[in-house]
């Protein structure tokens, strides 16, 4: 859905062009190609594996509980990304 | 789009702050919306000039969620890398341009006041829009393609000259056979009828028209390809190709032109109020018409409902099932994963997707 995840930046891959965060107890890999200046500690907006922009921390928070009350947490943060399967046959 | 309950109980200005710290990705239109529907239950109208200006911030978003598309996923179609540095550009201008144009209010708060953008800043933000999308999207200044390009041979042509990744896409697909790829006769959505559309969101049926939206019996799509059927090049491409893979790549290509220079879609029509708090807005979002239905009862919203353009296009027997069960029976083999993910994107969703094939 329309939904950007707030996420804490753990770490910066070397090249700094990609970042580790924690999503929901996950560590996962994003690319930092969209924002400027991301820094360990951080939080950003992911979506779709891509940092769009930095928030505070009290925003981070606040749309974190917003998603889950929602009960969107568990569905954008599961290991299949979330959304239609869509089974298609083959020709 | 159940997520929308979680407002229920809450105050109409905590809701208006809180909708778009949720569905953030497309917050502006969002915003749009909800202040649209809860203007209309509460009865209230915004200040001079501010419904004009909601609209050109939602057409900026738009934009912006079109160059996404082109500049990160169309590259990869040909194997191409996503072109970032272009987009975080993007994500700038966005987001200087919508600073200028909020003039440091709230456009979208339920009732604001009159609005005071810098019209100046905001001028200079879409031009640097315009320069980027003429360098890395048309070749060309975007006003003048959409003057030259008015047809498939004047697009082959200009895909054989652009010297970027949309013309190398169109050329490719020409030249790959798969114009049409995707085609089918799901409709566009006509034009909504507030009054009709209240019927059927209203009540517990409602629950399943916003899951599995339908009109007049039929399911329909709702997108940038339907909003711009009018234009010459997707009048030409629709004849030869109907609604299949070009015309909808280009269908995108017509709307960045007449965003970037500067083009906008009109104001709504302000609509007389439905029943005593109750509200409805249809803002043209992104993907195609986002509709927000409100009700309200003593300043506390009692049911928020959203039906985004994504439950139209991905009904069970909807455009995106049909194209895809049209294109499994064209593509070559080796080319079905990328088309189909390329064709799922042509439509947009606002969603991530898991493709999975048997």
């Amino acid at each position: 859905m329309c939904l950007a995840i707030p996420a804490r930046i753990t770490s910066i891959v070397p090249g700094g062009q990609s970042a580790r965060v924690t999503l929901g107890g996950v560590s996962r890999e994003i690319s930092l190609a969209l924002v400027e200046d991301a820094a360990v500690g951080d939080y950003v907006l992911v979506h779709v594996g891509y940092a769009l922009n930095r928030i505070s921390e009290e925003e981070a928070e606040r749309t974190l509980a917003l998603i889950s009350a929602a009960g969107m947490l568990d569905e954008e943060l599961g290991a299949n990304p979330p959304g239609p399967d869509l089974a298609v046959g083959s020709a | 789009m159940r997520a929308a309950s979680v407002f229920v109980g809450r105050g109409v200005d905590e809701t208006s702050r809180l909708l778009p710290a949720l569905f953030s990705i497309c917050g502006t239109a969002q915003s749009a919306a909800c202040a649209g529907a809860l203007e209309q239950a509460l009865r209230i109208r915004p200040g001079p000039g501010v419904a004009k200006l909601r609209r050109r911030l939602v057409d900026a978003e738009t934009l912006r969620e079109h160059l996404w598309r082109i500049l990160l996923d169309w590259p990869r179609t040909l194997d191409e890398s996503p072109q970032t540095p272009s987009m975080a550009r993007v994500m700038a201008l966005f987001g200087t341009l919508r600073t200028a144009l909020a003039g440091g209010g709230e456009p979208f708060a339920p009732g604001a006041g009159g609005a005071q953008p810098d019209l100046e800043s905001a001028d200079l933000a879409l031009a640097g829009l315009a320069d980027l999308v003429a360098e890395r999207v048309f070749g060309a200044p975007p006003a003048e393609w959409l003057a030259s390009v008015r047809g498939f041979d004047a697009l082959a042509g200009w895909s054989r000259r652009a010297g970027t990744a949309a013309g190398r896409l169109v050329g490719w697909l020409v030249a790959a056979g798969y114009m049409d790829l995707g085609r089918s006769d799901v409709g566009p959505l006509p034009p909504l009828g507030a009054a009709a559309l209240e019927l059927r969101l209203d009540g517990t049926a409602g629950d399943d028209f916003v899951a599995r939206p339908d009109w007049a019996g039929e399911p329909c799509e709702t997108s940038p390809y339907t909003r711009v059927l009018g234009s010459a090049l997707v009048r030409d491409l629709s004849a030869r190709c109907g609604n299949g893979l070009l015309t909808r790549l280009a269908a995108a290509l017509v709307e960045v032109a007449g965003l970037a220079a500067g083009g906008g879609h009109p104001e709504p029509a302000a609509e007389d109020g439905l029943t005593a708090g109750v509200g409805l807005a249809q803002v043209p979002a992104a993907r195609g018409l986002l509709v927000h239905r409100v009700r309200v009862v003593d300043g506390l919203v009692r049911d928020y409902r959203i039906l985004a353009p994504t439950e139209w296009n991905f009904h069970p027997k909807g455009v995106v099932a049909a194209g895809l069960a049209s294109l499994s029976t064209r593509a070559e083999p080796c080319d079905f994963e990328s088309l189909a993910r390329l064709y799922i994107t042509a439509v947009d969703p606002c969603v991530e997707f898991t493709l999975q094939l048997n």
